[in-house]
């Protein structure tokens, strides 16, 4: 038995006790990994800052309490796939996600914020029209991509994430990221019938001859 | 390049919101596709449409890197479970590397056969002076080494010995020998030897007091450099009131960000360096975002600035900013 096999075993028999309460665990959880879950909520404080002040410790507080109410339900859909501690992280971060844009969508019209923004109907009505083609052609080509490729599609254009932030999202490394980034933009221009250098086609001359001269 | 770059920044103009499909993932997943599993075609449809899930992968990703940086203890925590089809990738592997090297085996055990049965040369000559006849038995007897690894990988070596090529203490007559029938022992050993045998029943997990499991004994600590932290645990003020558009608002654009200082200043945006000025079209979400100057330069009138801009959907921001120090009147 490998190292990490006995891991992975800790993990679950970890979770498993922690779910009946036994003391030891308890006691276990709340050296460790109360931490992480402080942790995860000063993450989300940073990605989903509430607009009024809250007491941390409370919400901590209020997690624990989430992960063993109901007879310990949550702990006990934990199937050791992943380890303990990157489970535990990513339950806290939903549970304080959803807490935290509850409270946004509280104050969802940010009349502050959206008054100062200048009105968007501008340009003519052809400019606009001719946008509205492009994009129907683009996203049309991006819904023919793979799944997978759709997401990254998502975290690099919609996101707005650059190559080393879309690595650290899917733990790959940031050259295959950009690989994939260029794959995927390859695919996109083939699907678009886009020209491989725009500037070789020789323009045509006034007088309708083109290319080369004698 | 040029016609890649154009396409960039097209899809960057666009609003590309894709239809989710199916459920949530489960946290496990996500777990797991933030430590680098990659998500089968289901769950990245739904990722590449879905808010909620999408914006847990990225504070994901973003907050274990930190946990990492600044409490390697806890970071420890968090290191990626073993899944069975690596395991299996890898016991694959180990077992045809260990296959061929027992073929190469056979086959300089059964040149050295040949060449000690050949009818031309005498055997002094072959073996040497003074040395003893070979015996083949010990020859293909398996080392200590290679039984071990052989009993790694699920493999009985220990039925080599049962069928020995030729009696122990049979000497090697290369006019009697008989070629074939040691081939066919030799096949029969290594037939039997490299059979594999399902791994040995795994013991259940411990459930009971476990004195030296991670839990009763705390990994010894590492001191971390410190960090600037959020004010909002440690010191308890409560988290800072900034605006910030909530998750399940409406569809994001993009605007640019032009800026300029006098003295060249790094630029943090959110928090984030984004280098020195001049910053030149800096792509970001439509929506406030928090900008901080630091000047280094002895020119600076103030060593650091903060303000806010507004970016808006496919316009550019532009700003320049004087924070020269004023010279003092000459005499």
């Amino acid at each position: 038995m490998t190292d990490d096999r006995r891991i992975e075993e800790d993990d679950l028999a970890f979770a498993r006790r922690l779910a009946d309460g036994e003391a030891d665990a308890v006691l276990g959880f709340e050296r460790r990994y109360r931490s992480v879950a402080r942790h995860a909520l000063r993450c989300a404080l940073r990605r989903w800052r509430p607009d009024a002040p809250i007491e941390p410790e409370d919400m901590v507080q209020d997690f624990v309490g989430f992960l063993f109410s109901d007879g310990g339900r949550r702990l006990r859909s934990y199937r050791g796939q992943a380890a303990f501690g990157s489970w535990l992280y990513t339950v806290a971060l939903r549970y304080f996600q959803r807490a935290l844009s509850r409270r946004a969508r509280d104050r969802r019209v940010d009349e502050g914020v959206l008054a100062r923004l200048p009105a968007r109907g501008r340009g003519n009505p052809e400019a606009l029209a001719a946008l509205a083609q492009e994009a129907d052609r683009v996203r049309a080509a991006v819904h023919e991509l793979s799944k997978g490729d759709q997401l990254y599609v998502r975290l690099f254009f919609v996101e707005g994430l650059n190559a080393t932030e879309v690595g650290r999202t899917l733990g790959k490394g940031k050259s295959a990221v950009r690989m994939r980034k260029m794959r995927i933009l390859e695919k996109l221009r083939t699907r678009l019938e886009m020209p491989s250098t725009e500037g070789d086609t020789p323009a045509p001359t006034p007088g309708g001859r083109r290319g080369r001269s004698s | 390049m040029t016609g890649l770059d154009d396409l960039e920044a097209r899809l960057g103009r666009l609003d590309l919101r894709l239809q989710s499909a199916g459920g949530h993932l489960t946290d496990e997943r996500i777990a797991v596709i933030a430590t680098g599993d990659d998500p089968t075609d289901a769950e990245a449809g739904h990722l590449a449409g879905c808010d909620e899930c999408v914006e847990l992968l990225i504070g994901l990703g973003e907050g274990l890197e930190a946990l990492a940086e600044e409490q390697p203890a806890l970071g420890a925590l968090m290191a990626e479970a073993p899944r069975p089809p690596a395991t299996r990738r890898t016991s694959r592997a180990t077992v045809v590397a260990l296959v061929l090297v027992a073929g190469a085996a056979a086959a300089a055990a059964a040149g050295y056969l040949i060449r000690a049965a050949g009818p031309d040369t005498p055997a002094g000559e072959r073996r040497g002076p003074g040395a003893s006849a070979p015996r083949v038995a010990p020859a293909v007897a398996p080392d200590e080494p290679t039984a071990r690894a052989t009993q790694r990988v699920g493999l009985d070596s220990s039925r080599a010995p049962e069928v020995p090529i030729l009696p122990a203490d049979e000497v090697v007559d290369r006019d009697d020998v008989d070629l074939g029938a040691v081939a066919g022992r030799l096949a029969a050993v290594l037939d039997r030897a490299w059979t594999p045998t399902p791994p040995p029943a795994m013991p259940p997990p411990r459930v009971e007091p476990r004195p030296n499991t991670p839990l009763a004994t705390p990994a010894p600590r590492r001191t971390a450099p410190p960090r600037p932290v959020l004010g909002a645990l440690d010191g308890r003020d409560g988290p800072r009131p900034l605006e910030r558009l909530p998750v399940d608002g409406p569809p994001r654009g993009f605007g640019h960000l032009q800026l300029n200082t006098r003295p060249p200043a790094r630029v943090f945006i959110d928090g984030k360096p984004r280098g020195w000025t001049p910053i030149i079209d800096l792509r970001l979400a439509e929506g406030p975002h928090d900008v901080r100057l630091v000047f280094d330069s002895p020119l600076a009138a103030e060593p650091e600035q903060r303000f806010r801009v507004l970016i808006e959907p496919d316009r550019t921001w532009r700003m320049t900013r004087d924070n020269v120090r004023a010279r003092p009147p000459t005499p």
